[in-house]
């Protein structure tokens, strides 16, 4: 993971990362077969829907009913996870695809994060609502994103990697100094 | 504004996270059918002011299609629905019904 560039402001500090590893996963997940796999590989069962797991290296993300993102918080890993995945699912009906490339990671530390998320994106994010271990899709400022929560003052944001220098000129314009009010 | 509880991921999406994908429920005409019938297929849609039965894409979310009922007229939702569905399940039927008396299915 490479910190790219950041940028702070009064209330809120953004990051952005690349080289974060990622795997898109795709199956039948009432499939014994394809459980004991993921249990294997990454120590992780199937999220719940709408829903994130994590561990030390690795986080399991709930995309849609066939599809799970693999998050490599760990450098350098991201081959073997793949390799290692490949053949425990060999002849079953899935998908492992390297998506590392196509994406960018951003971090947004700060107690107003859930007021700067709420600028541009319809979600629900009430904190009774929007709690640790809830993974959402969605999009903020027109990017179509995921998100998920760190610690009670950090959240992880995904885009595309094409849409990274809007988004983070989106992001670092939403955070201008003193535009941020406490809502949630 | 719209606003569908997504029948896959149980969450309220509004219309900017959907795409339309027009009448829902619409059956393939394709090789032998009439030249009649394959253009009602192709280029006939329903307009109605009132119950309308829609696709709809969660493409901001999920990514999956599901069906909807509406009134487009008051914008009013009456139930979402599995895009696998041929037809408006029973409940969805029962739901319109209960709050437009008067309305037929045709």
């Amino acid at each position: 993971m490479i910190e790219v560039r950041k940028h702070e402001s009064k209330e809120i500090l953004i990051k952005e990362f690349e080289g974060v590893g990622m795997i898109t996963l795709r199956g039948n997940f009432s499939n014994k077969s394809f459980q004991k796999a993921l249990t294997e590989s990454c120590k992780l069962g199937v999220p719940k829907p709408l829903s994130i797991k994590s561990n030390k290296d690795l986080s399991l993300a709930w995309m849609s009913p066939d599809e799970l993102l693999l998050i490599i918080h760990t450098d350098g890993k991201t081959e073997k996870i793949k390799k290692e995945l490949g053949f425990s699912l060999e002849g079953m009906h899935s998908l492992v695809l390297d998506v590392s490339g196509s994406r960018k990671i951003f971090m947004i530390e700060g107690t107003l994060w859930r007021e700067l998320l709420a600028k541009g994106s319809p979600v629900d994010l009430r904190k009774k609502s929007f709690t640790k271990g809830s993974f959402l899709r969605t999009r903020i400022g027109q990017v179509s994103v995921a998100f998920w929560m760190v610690s009670n003052n950090s959240v992880y944001v995904i885009c595309g990697r094409s849409y990274s220098s809007f988004f983070y000129e989106w992001l670092c314009n939403a955070a201008v100094d003193g535009s941020l009010r406490k809502f949630f | 504004m719209l606003r569908f509880i997504c029948p896959i991921c149980n969450l309220p999406a509004d219309e900017t996270e959907l795409t339309p994908g027009g009448e829902a429920h619409i059956q393939r005409k394709g090789p032998g059918s009439s030249d009649s019938e394959f253009y009602e297929y192709l280029f006939e849609r329903k307009n109605p002011l009132g119950i309308h039965f829609e696709r709809w894409l969660h493409s901001y979310g999920c990514g999956k299609w599901f069906h909807a009922a509406r009134c487009t007229k008051t914008m009013e939702v009456f139930g979402t629905y599995k895009a696998q569905e041929v037809k408006p399940p029973r409940h969805i039927i029962d739901n319109i019904k209960k709050k437009r008396p008067n309305w037929k299915n045709e």
